[in-house]
């Protein structure tokens, strides 16, 4: 067995995030989410409903497996039944899905996201692969859990596109979190305020590692490492390491 | 009785006219009709408009062979792999006009389109600046007041793609025919479409279907064309008969850094095939 990596410290602290009673969705490019839910269901005994853009509706957790497409049907085998994307996004329009995930290029100190483009979007120095749900579900699900990669050209000022607004779900209350490979950040009305950091990471790195400013509080707390234990666990869900394909150490 | 309507590949292929806007079948890597598209690109279409909500691998093919005018999808991807390749490219470059869509937004211009309205209102959507484009630039999306409460929503305005090319399991020789698994916006596709192209894995008497053994996603009265495509999603998944085969896309990926993809396709998908 491996040693963690700041990958699997992260997948840790997103499944920590899901609560008893939500109705958890992941989109395409997911495998820390997926592996989250694995985290959550498994380790943290945490019970919420798993719902993906694979429609598959309650797959056995014990039998899921990461492959290079989270959109895959065999990702997630034998579930209850078909939950379709049409019927997930009806749910959401109604309050009713509570958690996503969702991966950025850009993200900034108000908590919007870019998912479009780098650079003016009908010249792109880089398109990016598009937002899919990100601008529908942005102002809908009550909970939403980013993802992305601690540098300074990723945690920006202000995002060269806003694809998903912060601002609006701060507004509405809504809670809009998000977990890197060095800290947990919460995104208030004040700004972009650090909660946690991950194992081996400091407080200086954490600001030195962003362009956006962050707000540290008095007290940050610090994530237990993920243990050999589950390490295990995360490890017979994706034996070949497609986690860290994501780059995120 | 409804008419038989099982032509063979290269008759459904001559159906689709050049500068038509289409939509398939599926999602990134899952049930794509990847048969139907490789005769698409071998018989040299142009000007197409392209429209799905996460589409992947048989858009890229499209993109690769030249054969697109525009593209509104609210993901294009690869996935792990990266942006669908052609498709970045031709963004990058400029040469196909890109329609940046939302999923929720797509779901709805498909629903109005099914249903035979102009627009559908959505929730969500705004403080995007996809709205901004949609509004101004594109006209497809615009903020309304819900004529009851004043609540502010988007309409969508209806999609009505000229073609929905659709890779089914099985179907009779009608288009009585059957998704397992995953169906995603296809059977809004169906009904929004204004020809509907079925290919399927197996093509069944109708007597099979009766009996509530399966539940139709399209039937008779949708269906313009049903064409018999034995592994028609290949390199794609099958949910039930095959999985995505990983090292035929990468293979198709490496092609594409060569400028080979549209004949890696026609090689691989069409010519296997046959």
């Amino acid at each position: 067995m491996s040693s963690p990596r700041p990958t699997d410290n992260m997948i840790k602290c997103m499944a920590d995030l899901i609560d008893n009673g939500d109705v958890v969705y992941h989109g395409l490019t997911s495998p820390l989410p997926v592996l989250a839910m694995v985290f959550a269901r498994r380790i943290l005994k945490r019970d919420f409903t798993w719902a993906s853009v694979i429609e598959h509706i309650e797959p056995i957790v014990e039998k899921v497996k990461l492959k290079p497409s989270t959109g895959d049907p065999y990702v997630e085998p034998e579930p209850l039944g078909i939950l379709t994307t049409i019927d997930a996004f009806d749910i959401a329009a109604k309050g009713k899905l509570t958690t996503m995930f969702f991966g950025a290029a850009q993200v900034d100190e108000e908590g919007n996201i870019n998912l479009t483009v780098i650079g003016d979007y009908d010249k792109p120095r880089v398109k990016l692969p598009g937002g899919a749900a990100t601008a529908y579900l942005f102002p809908l699900v009550p909970k939403i859990i980013l993802w992305a990669r601690h540098e300074p050209r990723v945690l920006v000022r202000h995002v060269d596109f806003i694809t998903g607004p912060g601002r609006l779900r701060i507004e509405k209350g809504f809670k809009h979190l998000l977990c890197t490979n060095k800290a947990l950040i919460e995104f208030t009305s004040k700004g972009p305020v650090l909660r946690r950091l991950l194992p081996g990471a400091s407080i200086d790195d954490v600001l030195k590692s962003a362009s956006m400013r962050i707000i540290v509080p008095d007290k940050v707390d610090v994530l237990e490492p993920v243990s050999e234990e589950e390490m295990k666990v995360i490890e017979e869900h994706d034996p070949q390491g497609i986690r860290y394909l994501q780059k995120m150490g | 009785m409804p008419s038989p309507k099982l032509v063979s590949l290269d008759y459904a292929v001559e159906m689709v006219e050049p500068g038509s806007s289409i939509t398939i079948s599926g999602i990134t890597f899952v049930r794509n009709p990847t048969l139907f598209t490789a005769a698409l690109i071998k018989k040299g279409i142009k000007d197409l408009c392209f429209i799905d909500r996460e589409p992947g691998f048989a858009l890229d093919m499209l993109a690769a062979a030249g054969s697109l005018r525009c593209i509104r999808a609210a993901m294009a991807s690869f996935e792990l792999y990266g942006l669908a390749p052609n498709v970045r490219r031709l963004a990058e470059e400029g040469a196909v006009e890109y329609i940046e869509d939302a999923c929720g937004a797509v779901i709805a211009g498909l629903r109005a389109g099914a249903q035979g309205v102009p627009f559908m209102p959505a929730r969500g959507l705004i403080g995007s600046q996809l709205l901004e484009l949609h509004e101004k630039k594109w006209g497809t999306w615009r903020r309304i007041r819900d004529p009851f409460t004043g609540e502010e929503l988007v309409a969508v305005k209806a999609i009505n793609p000229d073609y929905a090319i659709i890779h089914v399991h099985l179907s009779d020789e009608y288009g009585n025919a059957v998704i397992e698994g995953p169906r995603f916006e296809d059977e809004l596709k169906i009904r929004a479409a204004k020809r509907v192209i079925i290919t399927a894995e197996r093509i069944v008497d109708w007597e099979v279907l009766r009996g509530f053994k399966h539940t139709l996603s399209a039937t008779s009265i949708h269906v313009d064309a049903v064409v018999h495509a034995p592994r028609g999603a290949w390199p794609t998944a099958m949910p039930g008969h095959y999985e995505a085969d990983y090292n035929a896309i990468k293979d198709y990926i490496e092609s594409s850094r060569e400028g080979r993809a549209r004949e890696w396709a026609i090689k691989n998908i069409l010519q296997k095939a046959q």
